[in-house]
């Protein structure tokens, strides 16, 4: 019975890619698109009220002046010009408001075809389908992703610079990662520090990996560390990062970084849903997927007998650690609020959920890598013991 | 990596049972966040149809009200050019020196600009803070008409106020001292202290204190009740006894008759005034004033301030 319905499953899949002709690649980002796009609009139906918090009216609204009068927006202007340009398209559609919110979808449902592209360069096809579902679904990704908020714009332009640093063409990893990065970056500053060592891995191998005339590589690479360390230090990201707070960032990290409130992060970080046990299955398998990440990259390197290089896909998994700890450690000391009474700061343990969704990304990644090593290797010893 | 589909199955009802929980946090999320901008529609669409062409209204987060409403557009004012306005800046740890300066700011604006609303969101820092302690100063606005809705985790509230161009302080009851004279009424326990009239009570009670008000000459009065604390079921009226037949008293309802005020929902403790009133031409003098309460279980309430103002 079991054998006829997974043959039964098969037929079918192979039918539709037959008869669709596209690959099973393309099939499954196919049905990725559907998903991510009807999930939006479900939620969007069934909460149709307002827009979230004060943000998302302010992003709509220097948009939509853009659109009116052509001033040029002060709050992220490269998100809220895209906005404004979508509103302009297709203004004439529905509500100004109504279309704005479907910009944010869109954002969406390219960033699930991209989370698969590079999810498929470390374990396939399907680990990547599997692994992009349950990642469009993270509660704040899908919350935000129907109101006219930054953050989806945000992942979207980080997972495309990691596509692309990836990638194998130069145009994408030269131009396309670079780019995206900086717009990343300039919607969420602190993907500078969460984003900025996996880029960095990537373009350290690329460039020593690559056929260029030693002083030009050194060129490169003096010039592209120079101007990444320096960066934090333009007027720019000064006059950013003192808006946010009176401390400077040494201070603030003295201040933050106690046990109780790392502690209260992370606690933050795996509640993902309102189910005890769904929250500390999602926390278990990141556990186990710590090791199996050091297990893979060991045996790797033990198979190749050189050193894996983070110029490929192989390092994905580490990257995905790397985005959860940087994360955790730039919560706890500028995302946590406080108070100050008579001179002495209080933290209040409290933190606002949107900024979950990016250590949540990297954390389910890891969880469906895990899930899969876990299964994969139940499935073989199983296939192991029926020969025997 | 290709893998078999038994193994793709298996995997994806894993992946599956997982996801119910976090659409519904999704969904939870979603309904609570948007919730909380609820009001703001209503507080817009209002603006619209109420203010005149040349009148401005003082609002939290301008953008959301000309985003709901285009036609809002140069008629609104930001609570954040107040502060800037006055060289104080919003931080975590402002005193009570940097709010009062602030608020003086704003009265003087006020006077000068003649903007018609003041719109109060208790969620918005700029707004809320000017309004969350109590204070008695110059600042005295009267309530036009608030919006107000109440979900799983939030509790909001948006209200318009006018400011109220204030001619004179007619009249003004410090309950933090024991009145001369009061009577109770029902199972109530009074006290007087910082907090001001603090009142226990269970049933059908009541304070009663006596005074003399002389309002019949007055063309506009307008009544601010400052309540410092409220328990979560606090139910009653502030009644206000006239004096319809001259002879300096109160006689009976049939008689004299008086002016019921009822007391507001629950507000957030945080939030200081709670409660303004305005009145036109009573055309009576006021003799008595009183808080008249019920409640099935043990209630407190605590009253610092009732003051009369004369205003233009």
């Amino acid at each position: 019975m079991k054998i006829s319905i997974i043959s039964k499953v098969k037929q079918i899949s192979h039918h539709l890619q037959v008869s669709l002709k596209v690959s099973r690649g393309l099939l499954w980002i196919l049905l990725l698109i559907i998903i991510t796009f009807l999930s939006r609009v479900v939620l969007l139906l069934a909460t149709p009220g307002t827009m979230y918090y004060y943000d998302s009216y302010n992003y709509f609204s220097q948009a939509l002046e853009f659109i009116r009068s052509g001033r040029l927006p002060s709050i992220d202007p490269p998100f809220t010009l895209l906005l404004g340009f979508w509103i302009f398209l297709f203004g004439s559609i529905s509500e100004p408001l109504i279309v704005a919110r479907f910009f944010s979808i869109t954002l969406a449902v390219i960033t699930s075809i991209f989370l698969f592209n590079l999810s498929k360069k470390f374990l396939g096809e399907d680990f990547a389908l599997l692994t992009t579902l349950l990642i469009m679904m993270e509660p704040m990704f899908l919350s935000f992703s129907i109101t006219t908020h930054n953050d989806v714009f945000a992942v979207m332009n980080a997972i495309l610079s990691l596509n692309w640093a990836l990638s194998k063409r130069k145009i994408f990893y030269f131009l396309g990662a670079p780019t995206t990065f900086m717009l990343a970056v300039s919607s969420k500053p602190f993907l500078y520090v969460v984003l900025g060592i996996p880029i960095i891995l990537i373009y350290l191998h690329k460039i020593l990996s690559s056929h260029m005339s030693k002083k030009f590589k050194l060129v490169l690479l003096v010039g592209g560390l120079v101007i990444f360390s320096l960066a934090p230090l333009s007027p720019f990201a000064q006059e950013y990062y003192f808006t946010q707070t009176r401390f400077d960032p040494i201070a603030k990290a003295a201040i933050f970084l106690r046990p109780k409130i790392i502690q209260f992060v992370i606690d933050q970080i795996f509640v993902l849903t309102s189910i005890n046990f769904i929250d500390i299955s999602f926390q278990a398998l990141f556990i186990v997927g710590n090791l199996f990440v050091f297990y893979t990259l060991l045996s790797r390197y033990r198979r190749k007998s050189k050193v894996a290089n983070p110029g490929t896909p192989e390092f994905l998994p580490l990257f995905m650690l790397i985005i959860v700890y940087l994360s955790i450690l730039v919560f706890t000391i500028f995302a946590v609020p406080y108070q100050i009474i008579q001179g002495v700061v209080f933290p209040i343990l409290d933190l606002n959920r949107r900024y979950l969704m990016w250590p949540r990304f990297a954390i389910l990644w890891i969880d469906t890598f895990s899930l899969w090593m876990i299964i994969s290797t139940i499935m073989k010893q199983g296939a192991i013991r029926n020969e025997g | 990596m290709k893998v078999s589909l038994q193994f793709f199955l298996v995997f994806l009802i894993l992946i599956m049972s997982l996801l119910p929980a976090m659409w519904n946090e999704a969904v939870n999320f979603s309904y609570n966040s948007s919730f909380m901008m609820e009001n703001y529609p209503e507080a817009a669409k209002w603006l619209v149809l109420n203010m005149g062409a040349n009148e401005t209204a003082l609002v939290p987060v301008i953008e959301i009200f000309e985003a709901l409403e285009p036609d809002l557009k140069g008629r609104l004012v930001r609570y954040s050019d107040i502060w800037e306005g006055a060289n104080v800046v919003l931080e975590a740890d402002n005193d009570l020196e940097d709010i009062l300066t602030v608020r003086r700011y704003l009265v003087k604006y006020l006077k000068q600009e003649k903007t018609s609303y003041i719109v109060v969101s208790q969620n918005d820092p700029y707004s809320g803070r000017l309004f969350e302690r109590e204070v008695q100063d110059e600042l005295v606005l009267f309530k036009v008409i608030e919006f107000h809705s109440e979900g799983s985790i939030w509790n909001e509230r948006i209200t318009v106020y006018k400011f109220a161009s204030v001619r004179r302080e007619i009249f003004s009851l410090a309950l933090t001292t024991e009145p001369q004279k009061y009577e109770t009424r029902g199972d109530i326990d009074v006290s007087f202290g910082e907090t001001g009239m603090a009142i226990l009570y269970e049933g059908d009670s009541g304070v009663y204190i006596p005074l003399f008000l002389n309002s019949s000459v007055i063309e506009k009065l307008l009544l601010t009740v400052h309540v410092t604390q409220m328990s979560s079921q606090v139910e009653g009226n502030i009644v206000l006894y006239l004096d319809k037949n001259g002879n300096g008293k109160w006689d009976n309802w049939d008689v004299d008759g008086g002016i019921l005020i009822p007391l507001p929902e629950k507000t957030p403790s945080f939030w200081g005034i709670l409660m303004s009133q305005e009145f036109y031409k009573i055309g009576y003098d006021i003799v008595m004033v009183s808080l008249v309460l019920n409640s099935e279980s043990p209630q407190t309430i605590a009253v610092k301030f009732i003051t009369f103002y004369e205003v233009y």
